[in-house]
Formats: C-alpha cells, sequence, structure tokens
C-alpha cells in the first residue's frame, strides 16, 4: 500500500470516528426547542403589534439570539451527560459550515436596519409605502440561507439535514414567489402580520415538525 | 468499522444515514463484516418498532486497531525516509 494511500484512509478512518458523535440524538432537542421559540416568538410579535421594519427586525434578531444561546446550552448539557467535550472537532466543523450563510443573513440583517432607520422622506423611489414589503422579503431571504446553511452543516452529520435545508430553502423562495406574484409587497396593511406568520411557520412550524419526526422515528427504518 | 469503533454500538438507521448509503449497501457490508465476526448484530423493538444496532466484537476491535497501527506505521516509515 503506497503512504498517500493510507494516509488517506486514516483520516477517513479520523473522520467516520468523529462523525459517530450521535448527531441526530442532540438534534430532536434542537429543532423541538427551535421550532417552539419560532412558533411562540411569531405569535408575541402578532399580540405585540411589532410592524415597523426597524422594530420587525430587531424583535426576530433577539429571537435568533435566544434561540443560539438556548441552542448551545442544549449542545452543552448533551455533551456533559455523554461524557464528551463541547466545543468538540464534529461541533466545530457545524458551526463553521453554518457560519457563512449566518453571517450573510445577519449582515442582510443589519443592512436593513440601517437603511430603515434612517428618517424617511416620504418621496419616491423609497416611500414608505414600498418599503414595507421587505419585511417579507427579509424573513424568505433569512429562511434561504438557513436552509443553505442547514445543507452545509448536512455533510457533517446525517442527510437528513441537507434534505431539511433544502425544505427551507423552497420554502423562502416560494414566498419570494408569493410576495412577487401575488403583488402582497404591496400591502403593508397585512404585511406586517404576514411577515410574523411567515416567520413562525418557516422558523417555528417547520423546525417543530422536523424536530417531532426526530423524537418519534429516532430509530426509524432499522429493519435489516 | 470505524464508527462503531468509536460508539458502543450504533442502530442501522445512524449507520446507513451517517455513511449516506443505500439500505440495500450497507446491509451487504453489516453482513459481510458479521460473517467475519468482527461486529454483532442485535434485534429488537423500540416503540413497536424493529430496531437493528450493531456493535464491534472484541476480535473486530482487535482487528480494527491492527488495521490502524499498520496504516499509521506505513505512513510513520515514509516520514522517516
Amino acid at each position: 500500500m503506497k503512504t498517500d494511500q493510507a494516509a488517506e484512509q486514516l483520516q477517513t478512518i479520523r473522520t467516520l470516528m468523529e462523525r459517530s458523535a450521535l448527531y441526530r440524538r442532540a438534534l430532536a432537542p434542537l429543532m423541538t426547542f427551535a421550532g417552539g421559540l419560532g412558533i411562540m416568538a411569531a405569535l408575541l410579535g402578532w399580540v405585540l403589534h411589532i410592524e415597523t421594519q426597524t422594530a420587525f427586525i430587531t424583535y426576530w434578531f433577539g429571537v435568533a439570539l435566544i434561540g443560539l444561546t438556548g441552542s448551545l446550552l442544549l449542545v452543552r448539557r448533551q455533551a456533559i451527560k455523554t461524557s464528551e467535550p463541547f466545543w468538540s472537532p464534529p461541533t466545530r466543523r457545524i458551526a463553521q459550515a453554518m457560519l457563512p450563510a449566518l453571517t450573510v443573513g445577519f449582515l442582510l440583517g443589519v443592512w436593513t436596519f440601517i437603511i430603515f432607520a434612517e428618517p424617511s422622506s416620504g418621496d419616491p423611489p423609497t416611500g414608505e409605502y414600498d418599503d414595507a414589503g421587505m419585511l417579507g422579503w427579509i424573513g424568505a431571504v433569512w429562511a434561504i440561507l438557513y436552509g443553505c446553511g442547514l445543507h452545509s452543516a448536512g455533510f457533517f452529520t446525517s442527510r437528513g439535514l441537507r434534505h431539511f435545508g433544502w425544505v427551507f430553502i423552497a420554502a423562502g423562495n416560494a414566498i419570494l414567489g408569493w410576495l412577487i406574484i401575488f403583488n402582497r409587497s404591496n400591502i403593508p396593511e397585512t404585511l406586517w402580520w404576514h411577515s410574523h406568520v411567515l416567520m413562525g411557520a418557516l422558523f417555528g412550524g417547520l423546525q417543530l415538525a422536523y424536530g417531532l419526526y426526530l423524537f418519534m422515528t429516532g430509530e426509524e427504518q432499522n429493519e435489516l | 468499522m470505524s464508527m462503531l469503533a468509536a460508539s458502543p454500538e450504533l442502530s442501522f438507521s445512524e449507520l446507513r444515514d451517517t455513511l449516506d448509503m443505500t439500505d440495500g449497501n450497507i446491509n451487504t457490508h453489516i453482513r459481510t463484516l458479521q460473517e467475519a465476526g468482527y461486529i454483532a448484530v442485535s434485534k429488537s423493538y423500540e416503540n413497536n418498532r424493529p430496531l437493528t444496532t450493531c456493535s464491534l466484537t472484541a476480535a473486530g476491535r482487535k482487528a480494527f486497531i491492527n488495521h490502524v497501527n499498520l496504516l499509521e506505521q506505513i505512513v510513520q516509515q515514509a516520514r522517516g525516509k
């Protein structure tokens, strides 16, 4: 056997041993938590009438921060339970894989916030009426980017996460299509709460459904 | 074998999903390793669903360690040259 073949085999063995850290078990509580949080946040956003662009972005940034903190605490608890290091190589790889898409989503929110934080002149082409459409757009784009992040992370865990990433990408694009085809961007009176519903459905409903699916089918199709 | 060396036991679906293989393909691998005495396969039920779990046998662990040692020797020898 050649040296490079031996080194390659050793690398494959190392990677597979790391992957064996059973992310599937950790994923179910994470998704259920994130899903529940998303639905509750959407309902609260609706009840509290968070309808301006800046308030919408700030509110959902806060929800994302709570979600991220809670997820890290869940991963830490899982690591302690299984006597594994919290910041293990597989955890690091997953974080690195998701980072570009999440960073773009975060920066997009920041830039959009800055644009809308400036006092509106009320004149076209950036009048408030037209800008209200951005609420739906940003939620859809966040979903697409989150889907890209999940898809990248899926290369280091089970293939199910890659499929789930595609669901987010498809749903985000479907919402963009809905906004464009049915001209929903031009109805600011209802768009703010539609946007909360969309955020709740995407980041709440989808994740909760996936989390429950993982819980229920934790050992599905095990027939050998 | 690498995955099983890092975990006490793994289910059929965990192995299949992580290795991104088809049911038939992984089935063949498991059967070959089982026949060689390298892995033990147990079948049970969980929530009324069939559950197949695989674990490394003592002979399998020994063979795996020998294989890894051999690979490391090859790499070390090449570095020593």
